[in-house]
């Protein structure tokens, strides 16, 4: 046991009052002089015993009162010498730390941010509680493990400094649970600091479950506590700044840079709500420097299309956007880099000629002037597998990809890149994303089998125009169709896209990551349909499934932080952040790398401005069924412990004490005589 | 010592013997001897209500003052006061602010029994069982007897061990003719001993009277506070939790006063209970009474 408060402990020596004021008691007796001693050495010499043993009970009680209040002012709690003492002491503490951006707030009056505060704090808690080994899991690279050599460091190895990647607390989650199995069985308790940012958290996934189950058996018997430490409060009237979107023009001589900017407003009781605001924004470009001001309604304001002159020499460069600052510090400026025309690159297999030459046509076709497309034919083989480096989109008209070739087409699915999936000449049995081709079936020409009936408009890859005209999809001439079956069970969602009379479908989605995959039951080539010769339709699956897969991918120069073993190449280099560069941190630091060519600007994701805040009971209900404590910490409190306080016992122990003192006090003799009378 | 205030309250109650006294004159009490011998005592002033048979003519003539002829054979009442002299009679109240102690009070009741007894023209003695000594003065009936038997009642100081037993066996055998014994004390000792002297009594023919005075404290035990008691007899004291030790206390004490109403009443011993707090005049009346045979609290 430790206390909180050991000063209190100067007031030890009140113990010492009862014990004074029992000696006093004894030397002030009354003294009678008294004729009926008879009586009285009669009654004296029966009740001698009782009376000293009561004396001394009392003055036991009162002793252990006074020690009990001394205590419970000191706050005490449980751990330390006297959980040693009891064999309770905790084996490790994992710390899992949110070291996302939006933890680098500033809450509560004070200059310290919710991280470094929890942390701080977390220290303290961890000084007392003396476990025999700590464990660091920062949520922005949850592989890494850091094993500090004592508790004093945990404060100068720069984890109170929010980075600017989203945190993967499921991740972090997963690599405790790593831990404490290898760790085998012991007292272990998770201590977790986050804002509970819901991106964060992502308390949806399934293996929460699989891992609350598997922190159950790894902790065994002693069973795993988790700590949890929440900031619920937001900062009002956070402002926050994000590029949107960067183009170099340039005009002959002359070179522009058009800027979409977006600031944004936190959503926080207290704050002044939808009130019209300007605020200042700074551009930097070059060393530049221009400031524009920006309207705020409601909770956002948007500068679209802004301009500003840069050298024609440079044709890449890198800048930012800056904000007053205010609260997060994390969020008032934004990186952007530009450079030449990007190209978006579709990937493509096709096992007949003609249909690659259709869909690279399809590709290749300019949709804006700023935007280069590029077809790379692939020859994928089962022993170096498939780069699809580069990639936005993947056209592949061949039996359905299987083992190493298919965990990369997943990959890259998952990443955000889309597959569009044409059917081979002959059908295998195989499956992905739980979708798989039936066989050819052959429809007569203008016949109601030949058309496709239904399809989406609304949205997706056949959605109709922005002025609401729909695609000719109905004009489309099938000549044969390969159906299309769904393999295994949900949870894998399968959306059709378009289909025929009779309910077949001739065009199925099935959503894999942040990407998807499309199986498309026909061929752009006569034999097939007229999609090739129509053109319009095909054309526009085709660029709307790589502006799709493009804004999934994002773009190369424009990525968000996060914990990526790319930048720590040696070719990459920081040449502009907001901290300096440190290679452990970079990627996960918002600012500009580049390897000679390019220049990449790192930002918070946008989650991070974006994310709502879980509630408690979320967070628990993730984690149950494990023994989870919540501690809901506002930074402006110094208040609330990361500990078991154990004061309460102790009050408790007072109030027992008292109640024996007055038992102890109360006149039994004379109710006892008073009865007998 | 003498409170006239008392005897005014208690009127012109008698002091009347319940058995047969052995007295020489005929008078208020019956006697068992007739016609014995006269001896002369003292002269005394004529009081209105006198027998004039008994003025002494020659001395009218002599000196023209009326004096009236006393004669020891007269006394048909002898009453002797025992009182206690012990230090547990000292006690006068919890926080000895009352307004007499036990002492004072056998005092003060003695001294009024003893001017009912001289008034009606008995004659009254002392007996004081003090700390190393007896006092003994023999029964008179004169008037300025009373003043021997104030002096001495004021000059004992009560302390010491109680000595009452053995006063109470000397005045057995030391009084000759059958008597009248008052004795005031607050009994506190063996009743065992108090039973052997009180049969000696009765022997010997005297009719007995005993007035337990006590204080309420003592028969209440009325404390709240831890009370060292220190004994004024001599013993060790006693620090005590009155709060512990009362039930047992006034359990004893209502053994000890049921021991003492069984042998008063085996002894014939009229035992009256007088509280400190209590009018001294309803104490007398009340016992005056019983005598007459018109009643009276015991």
């Amino acid at each position: 046991m430790n206390l909180l408060q050991p000063l209190a402990l100067w007031a030890l020596p009140l113990v010492g009052l009862p014990i004074a004021v029992h000696l006093l008691h004894r030397r002030r007796h009354r003294v009678v002089e008294w004729g009926a001693m008879m009586f009285l050495l009669d009654g004296n010499r029966a009740s001698r015993g009782r009376q000293r043993l009561r004396e001394l009970l009392l003055l036991a009680v009162r002793t252990l009162v006074v020690l009990g209040l001394v205590l419970t002012l000191g706050r005490p709690i449980a751990g330390g010498w006297a959980a040693r003492v009891a064999g309770e002491r905790m084996d490790q503490v994992v710390l899992i730390l949110d070291r996302s951006s939006s933890m680098g707030e500033e809450v509560g009056g004070r200059t310290e941010t919710k991280l470094a505060f929890g942390l701080r704090r977390a220290s303290e808690a961890l000084e007392v509680a003396l476990p025999r080994e700590v464990v660091v899991i920062d949520a922005t690279r949850p592989t890494e493990v850091l094993r500090p050599e004592s508790v004093a460091v945990l404060l100068d190895l720069g984890f109170d400094e929010a980075t600017a990647a989203g945190s993967d607390l499921l991740g972090a989650f997963e690599a405790a649970a790593r831990l404490i199995e290898e760790g085998g069985a012991g007292r272990t308790e998770i201590w977790v600091l986050s804002d509970a940012q819901r991106d964060d958290w992502d308390p949806d996934d399934g293996r929460w479950e699989s891992l609350a189950q598997q922190l159950t058996r790894a902790g065994g018997g002693a069973g795993v506590r988790v700590r949890l430490t929440t900031f619920p409060e937001v900062a009002a009237d956070n402002l926050a700044v994000r590029v949107e979107g960067v183009r170099r023009e340039s005009e002959g001589e002359a070179a522009t840079l058009t800027l979409d900017l977006i600031v944004t407003r936190a959503e926080a009781s207290g704050g002044s709500g939808d009130t019209a605001l300007r605020v200042p924004v700074a551009i930097e470009v070059g060393g530049a420097r221009t400031t524009v001001e920006v309207e705020i309604n409601g909770r956002e304001g948007r500068l679209a299309g802004h301009r500003i002159a840069v050298d024609p020499q440079y044709e890449s460069g890198f800048g930012a956007v800056e904000l007053p600052a205010d609260r997060r510090a994390g969020d008032d400026r934004f990186w952007f880099s530009f450079g030449r025309t990007p190209t978006v690159e579709t990937a493509l297999f096709a096992q007949s000629s003609a249909v690659g030459e259709v869909v690279s046509i399809a590709a290749k076709s300019p949709s804006g002037p700023d935007v280069n497309h590029g077809v790379r034919e692939l020859t994928p083989s089962s022993e170096s597998g498939l780069d699809l480096t580069g990639a936005t989109l993947l056209a592949w008209q061949a039996p359905l990809p299987t083992g190493e070739v298919a965990a990369e087409v997943e990959r890259f699915c998952a990443a955000g890149g889309v597959v569009l999936f044409l059917p081979p000449d002959a059908p295998r049995d195989r499956s992905f994303a739980g979708l798989a081709w039936g066989q050819w079936t052959a429809t007569e020409e203008g016949a109601a089998g030949g058309t496709v009936k239904t399809w989406r408009a609304d949205a997706d890859l056949l959605a109709s125009g922005a002025d609401g005209t729909p695609l000719p999809v109905g004009e489309i001439a099938l000549r044969r169709v390969c159906s299309i079956r769904s393999v295994g069970e949900a949870p894998i969602a399968r959306i059709p896209i378009a289909g025929l009379e009779g309910g077949q479908p001739l065009m199925v989605k099935s959503a894999v990551g942040r990407g998807a995959a499309y199986f498309l039951g026909t061929l752009p080539e006569a034999r097939s349909s007229d999609l090739a010769s129509q053109g319009i339709v095909f054309m526009a699956l085709v660029h709307r499934a790589l502006d799709q897969a493009a804004a999934a991918l994002g773009s190369e120069e424009q990525q968000a932080a996060g914990a990526n073993e790319r930048w720590l190449e040696d070719r990459w280099s920081m040449v502009a952040s907001d901290r300096a560069d440190s290679l452990p941190e970079r990627g996960r630091r918002a600012g500009v790398l580049t390897d000679g060519e390019v220049f990449v600007a790192l930002n918070r994701p946008l989650a991070e401005d974006t994310s709502p805040v879980l509630p408690v009971e979320a967070l628990a209900e993730s984690l149950a069924p494990l023994d989870v404590v919540v501690t809901t910490t506002r930074v402006a409190a110094e208040g609330g412990s990361l500990l078991d306080e154990v004061w309460r016992i102790f009050l408790f122990l007072v109030l027992g004490g008292l109640i024996a003192e007055l038992l102890l006090c109360t006149p039994e003799g004379h109710a006892a005589g008073r009865k007998e009378e | 010592m003498l409170d006239p205030g008392a005897l005014e309250r208690v009127g012109r109650l008698p002091l009347v013997a319940r058995r047969a006294k052995i007295g020489s004159v005929s008078g208020r009490h019956r006697s068992p001897h007739r016609g014995s011998s006269v001896e002369f005592a003292e002269y005394r002033d004529y009081a209105p209500g006198d027998d004039l048979r008994r003025l002494d003519w020659r001395v009218y003539g002599r000196s023209d003052r009326h004096f009236v002829k006393e004669f020891e054979a007269d006394t048909n009442l002898r009453l002797v006061l025992v009182v206690d002299g012990s230090g547990s009679m000292r006690y006068s109240g919890q926080h000895g602010a009352g307004p007499l102690s036990k002492y004072e009070l056998a005092c003060r009741l003695a001294a009024a029994l003893a001017q009912l007894a001289i008034r009606q023209g008995d004659a009254a003695g002392l007996t004081i069982a003090a700390e190393g000594e007896t006092v003994r003065i023999p029964a008179r009936r004169r008037p300025s007897h009373l003043r021997v038997l104030a002096g001495e009642m004021a000059r004992v100081a009560p302390g010491g061990p109680t000595g009452l037993v053995e006063a109470l066996h000397d005045v057995a055998e030391r009084t000759e003719r059958r008597a009248m014994i008052c004795v005031l004390s607050d009994l506190f000792m063996e009743p065992e001993g108090l039973r052997d002297a009180f049969q000696h009594l009765r022997y010997r023919g005297h009719e007995t009277s005993a007035f337990q005075i006590v204080d309420r404290d003592e028969s209440e035990f009325r404390f709240e506070k831890a009370t060292r008691f220190v004994d004024p007899e001599g013993g060790a004291p006693v620090l005590a939790d009155p709060s512990m030790v009362a039930a047992r206390y006034l359990a004893a004490w209502r053994r000890h006063q049921g021991a003492l109403e069984s042998l008063a009443l085996a002894a014939d011993v009229d035992l009256r209970e007088v509280f400190l707090d209590e009018d001294l005049s309803g104490s007398i009346a009340s016992f005056l009474l019983a005598r007459t045979g018109k009643g009276g609290r015991r």
